[in-house]
């Protein structure tokens, strides 16, 4: 009797050890490479101290950051502060954020883009070799967008629409990485010193700041409208124009209209009513569309969800933009009549990030889909100098997703075209055309935004466009410009959003 | 390039201690294999018997001290030639004690002798249920129930 | 008399002459960068008492079980590897005027070791002296255990260590020992008589009393441990080993399942009672939540496994350290297991949980085939010590359970375990030694 006890205490114990197989196999094997990436793994802050670390470049190989390794310990410099947000720090003391984060074990080298290199290097405990990023953006472009947003709080997003490429984005006010990735002590103190300054510069505003867009909301709700055939091109609302003056009364509120002056109220279709930007004309376009099928169109435009700048698995974060209140991240339905009408002219709940209004233009120059951003072009072999001619892995977008048909993008362009260029337009959004700023032969599509904040606020200045945009043309730029607290649209944002994208074709002129 | 040859070299090095330690593991899963199957012969052979007497002590040498008796189920002690076990001691009586196996242990009960039956050095007044390792003394002659 | 050559026991001892020396160098090669073998002496010394062992065994005539020792000597093999391959300054001693490293001070207590179990093996050819005095030893126990609760020397925030001069010990590892004698005894006696006899509070089997009360003791020695050494290592194995020796001799799960419902009834009151288990259990659950501060040692730990991966990061290659400090304290004795796992990586270390597992059943088959009641419940409480000792280490250190501060047998740096191990593999040797007489034919076969 007692043998067929120890017999089955024998059938415990295998039990028992087999059960502590399954937990060495869970941490050495399953939950492995997240702990191998941790930041406080002792192995991670060993490559850190004293490895070097991979150098990015930008489109042309300009070095943005580098790492010198001396005495054994390795200093990263960062080159240009316009890039602080996009790149992000690598910091003993503060982690590592932005593309340092995304790409951190390439940059390291602890990681392969080829799968089986990958192995053979992990088997054969190679000491690791950093690869270097190439970025999609253009730090000349970059500059010049810092420059034009100057000392002013703002954000500029750049992309090629048809690739997503991201040409330009950037924050101000920003800050100098290269102390915040050094010795823990001063790192803290620079830390310190950039907390302390006005206006928050760690805040990537491109794409972590949320605003509201005011009129530059109209294209979404143009494009919505057309998509879903509520509205045609010619499609006018004959009480618009005595309300224009009285108001126009939604469910007992009174929804009126911004200083039209000097333009007259009229009749107005779809162009020119996105000429003079009339809030009236698109509260009714919004209440036609409806709230099931505004907020449908909202998400298949990207709002309600958090977005990501590629490629994919290596994700730069982009906060989510909303149309109404937010719901457990989404959108919550309208909560009335009125909300939904002033969401059409991008006021109430409306919230949003210069990414997604960049987003928003670049589906419109691109034919009624919208590009994947990314933002890293391609991994090399480590370089110090200048890239390396061995390209491990490259990324492209992924060809973008239909939102709504190419004929509703035509007509919504060329109501964007009059916006910049029209009769009407011209008095509002003139400023934003490319040819103001040396570029001849090319149109330009726009809408500026003028968005109504609190009582004695200033109101935030929105330009959002695109060029080349004449009919037959491959639009080589979609911008976004947010200026906080800028005033008017027209008179701020829209000269930036001009010259930065007339800066592009020039530089792309002269290769 | 030698860091990589060093590697190399540190790589083989390394499988090659793992691999030892799993060829004596496999060394020993033979041996235990083979020990189980020389236990089951052991235990087939000795299946036929559910206990036995060592004899420790035998001042008369019947039975001979340091020899071993089989057991049946039923056992009757005493200086009985009848006995199933022979004692020849004069503190033993002609029938001294029953030995019987009953379901899962041994008992066993005084049968009125004069000097009495000592378990593990205690005189017993009942049946008294038997551990394999005790011992057990009738007159001057000790045994000890094994298996 | 004739002489038995014990082959089986040298052939598997052989192997060893290739793997510690090769562990060695290895590591040499790993640390220094340079191709060639380092010093060897310790590796081939250890190799060597290991066969000095065998030759005592076979010129003292012993019919034992031919495994144990070649076992012993790889796992404790494995072990030294790794003591020799972590920074030696981390232990040591001084032996008449010569400095010994943390492996060399291992060594010396294997030989120790070796000593104490040949000595038992050959020597204990009655088991009389722990059977019939088994009140006495528990009373020596019972002094031992008092003298560590009002003498000991708080390390590590356990009470664990007897200051004797120029000798420290753990009274622990010992008290171990004479528990198991002890139980055995106890439970050999009476379990014929009580097998079958059990009270009934309505659908609750309740053992009888002379289970119930020992239970209770059990218990209470258990709390007094937990209260007075803060040693929640050494408190839950010895009531996980009294647990499995009552398992054994009743065959009643419903004990075990009663023994662990009042531990963990224990185990609650002292969560919410004291601090120090608190901390442990909280670190247990997440040891995330402050993973530089009380979660540290496990956090560490569990980076180590995940670095070594599948092949490990070699000898000598892994644990990065951090201004010359190593990423896990207390890696040679309780987190042993981790720093192997990192270097020999999954395969290595299921490879030493096999062969600790291949210990254990060969402690059981000893139990089997033991002579007698009481070996038989020695030998099992002997193995399910080793066993379980291995378990709660090796699950703490993989947070299946919660941490505590006992050694891996024969693997950790530590002399009094490694003597008390020793020991019991000493007696299990003396108690197969015992059975293979009776059947000594058969097993010269084999």
């Amino acid at each position: 009797m007692i043998a067929i006890n120890v017999r089955r205490l024998g059938l415990y114990l295998i039990l028992a050890f087999a059960i502590m197989s399954g937990g060495l196999t869970y941490w050495q094997v399953i939950d492995a490479p997240q702990l191998a990436a941790r930041d406080d793994n002792p192995q991670v802050i060993a490559a850190r101290r004293s490895q070097p670390r991979g150098t990015i470049f930008d489109a042309r190989g300009a070095v943005l950051a580098s790492t010198a390794v001396t005495d054994g310990v390795s200093r990263r410099t960062y080159a240009d502060p316009a890039f602080s947000h996009l790149l992000g720090y690598a910091s003993l003391r503060f982690g590592t954020t932005g593309i340092e984060g995304a790409f951190d074990d390439l940059l390291i080298g602890r990681a392969d883009p080829n799968p089986v290199r990958d192995l053979v290097g992990q088997i054969l405990a190679r000491s690791p070799e950093p690869k270097d990023l190439t970025l999609t953006v253009d730090k000349r472009l970059q500059d010049f967008a810092a420059a034009q947003l100057g000392s002013s709080v703002g954000a500029v997003v750049a992309l090629d629409p048809v690739t997503g490429g991201i040409l330009a984005s950037t924050s101000t006010p920003t800050f100098d990485a290269t102390p915040i990735s050094g010795d823990p002590e001063p790192a803290g103190a620079a830390m310190d010193a950039i907390r302390a300054q006005p206006n928050n510069p760690l805040v990537a505003r491109d794409r972590q700041g949320r605003y509201t867009p005011g009129s530059i909301m109209k294209i979404f709700t143009a494009a919505s409208a057309l998509d879903a055939g509520a509205i045609t091109p010619k499609t006018t609302f004959a009480d618009q124009p005595k309300e224009e003056t009285q108001g126009f009364t939604v469910d007992g509120f009174r929804i009126t209209e911004h200083d039209l002056s000097p333009v007259q109220p009229a009749l107005w279709d779809l162009s020119p009513a996105l000429q003079v930007s009339s809030n009236i004309y698109f509260a009714h376009v919004g209440l036609a569309l409806g709230a099931e099928r505004f907020l449908d169109y909202a998400r298949r435009f990207g709002f309600c969800a958090p977005l990501a700048i590629g490629p994919s698995g290596r994700e730069l974060p982009v906060v989510a933009s909303y149309v109404s209140a937010s719901s457990d991240g989404g959108c919550a339905p309208f909560s009335d009549r009125v909300e939904l009408a002033s969401a059409s002219f991008g006021q109430a709940k409306v919230n949003v990030t210069p990414m997604q209004m960049a987003l928003v233009a670049a589906t419109i120059a691109n034919g009624g889909s919208t590009p994947q951003p990314y933002v890293v072009r391609d991994v090399r072999s480590h370089s110090a100098g200048a890239p390396s001619k061995s390209v491990l892995e490259t990324y492209s977008g992924d060809g973008g997703r239909g939102v709504v048909s190419a004929q509703t993008a035509a007509t919504v362009r060329s109501a964007m075209i009059d916006a910049v260029e029209g009769q009407l337009g011209s008095l509002y959004a003139g400023a934003g055309a490319v040819k103001l700023y040396g570029v001849s032969g090319v149109q330009t599509a726009g809408k500026t935004g003028t968005a109504q904040r609190g009582e004695g606020q200033q109101p935030h200045s929105w330009f959002i466009g695109f060029a080349p945009a004449q009919k037959g043309a491959t639009p080589a730029i979609a911008i976004a410009v947010l200026i906080e607290g800028g005033g008017s649209g027209s008179g701020n944002a829209a000269p930036i959003g001009g010259a930065v994208m007339a800066e592009w074709l020039k530089l792309q002129a002269a290769g | 390039m030698t860091g990589e040859v060093l590697r190399i070299v540190l790589l083989v090095l390394q499988l090659g201690f793992l691999a030892i330690i799993y060829l004596i593991l496999f060394g020993f899963a033979r041996s235990l294999l083979h020990d189980l199957r020389s236990a089951e012969r052991t235990r087939a052979a000795s299946r036929a018997g559910i206990g036995r007497l060592a004899v420790l002590e035998s001042p008369e040498d019947e039975p001979p001290a340091g020899t071993t008796i089989a057991l049946g189920p039923i056992n009757s002690i005493g200086r009985n030639v009848n006995n199933t076990i022979y004692v020849e001691d004069d503190f033993a009586s002609a029938s001294h004690a029953m030995l019987t196996f009953r379901g899962r242990s041994w008992f066993v009960e005084d049968q009125g002798s004069t000097n009495g039956t000592y378990v593990n050095g205690h005189r017993i007044d009942r049946p008294v249920a038997l551990s394999f390792g005790d011992e057990l003394a009738i007159g001057r002659v000790r045994m000890r129930l094994d298996r | 008399m004739r002489i038995t050559w014990r082959a089986v026991e040298l052939r598997m001892l052989l192997p060893l002459l290739v793997l510690v020396p090769l562990g060695f160098a290895v590591t040499h090669i790993a640390q220094s960068g340079k191709l060639e073998p380092g010093p060897l002496g310790l590796a081939l010394a250890y190799v060597g008492l290991m066969l000095l062992a065998h030759i005592a065994l076979v010129a003292s005539g012993f019919r034992g079980d031919q495994l144990m020792l070649p076992l012993v000597g790889v796992i404790g093999g494995i072990g030294l590897v790794m003591l020799n391959r972590l920074p030696q300054q981390l232990a040591g001693t001084s032996v008449f005027g010569i400095q010994l490293g943390m492996a060399g001070t291992q060594l010396l207590w294997f030989g120790v070791g070796l000593v104490a179990m040949l000595a038992l093996a050959i020597g204990l050819r009655d088991d009389g002296i722990l059977r019939h005095y088994k009140y006495t030893w528990a009373a020596a126990g019972a002094v031992l255990l008092v003298a560590t609760f009002q003498f000991g020397k708080e390390v590590n925030g356990a009470r664990l260590w007897i200051d004797l001069g120029p000798v420290q010990f753990q009274p622990g590892e010992f008290i171990k020992l004479v528990l198991v004698v002890f139980i055995a005894g106890y439970l050999a006696e009476r379990r014929t008589l009580l097998a079958e006899a059990s009270s009934r509070i309505g659908p609750i089997a309740i053992p009888p009393l002379p289970y119930l009360l020992p239970m209770l003791a059990m218990f209470v020695i258990v709390m007094a441990i937990v209260v007075f050494s803060k040693d929640l290592g050494t408190a839950l194995l010895f009531f996980g080993i009294f647990l499995t020796m009552l398992f054994v001799a009743t065959g009643r799960r419903s004990y075990v399942l009663i023994g662990i419902l009042l531990f963990l009834g224990g185990a609650f009151v002292a969560y919410k009672l004291f601090g120090h288990v608190r901390v442990r259990v909280d670190n247990w659950i997440n040891p995330f939540a402050d993973p530089s501060g009380s979660g540290y040692q496990t956090v560490q730990a569990i980076y180590a496994f995940a670095r070594g991966g599948l092949f490990g990061e070699g000898l000598g290659q892994g644990l990065p350290t951090i201004n010359g400090v190593l990423p896990i304290p207390f890696v040679h004795t309780d987190f042993i297991f981790a720093a192997v796992a990192e270097e020999l990586g999954l395969i290595g270390a299921v490879g030493l949980l096999a062969l600790m597992l291949t210990l254990v059943f060969r402690g059981l088959r000893i139990a089997v085939l033991a002579r007698d009641d009481f070996s038989t419940m020695l030998a099992v409480g002997l193995t399910a010590s080793l066993g379980l000792q291995t378990v709660i280490i090796v699950g703490g250190n993989l947070k299946l359970v919660p941490l505590t501060g006992i050694t891996f047998p024969f693997v950790s740096y530590g002399g009094s375990s490694l003597l008390a191990s020793f020991l019991m593999v000493g007696l299990l040797l003396a108690i197969s030694h015992r059975s293979a007489l009776d059947v000594a034919p058969r097993e010269a076969e084999a």
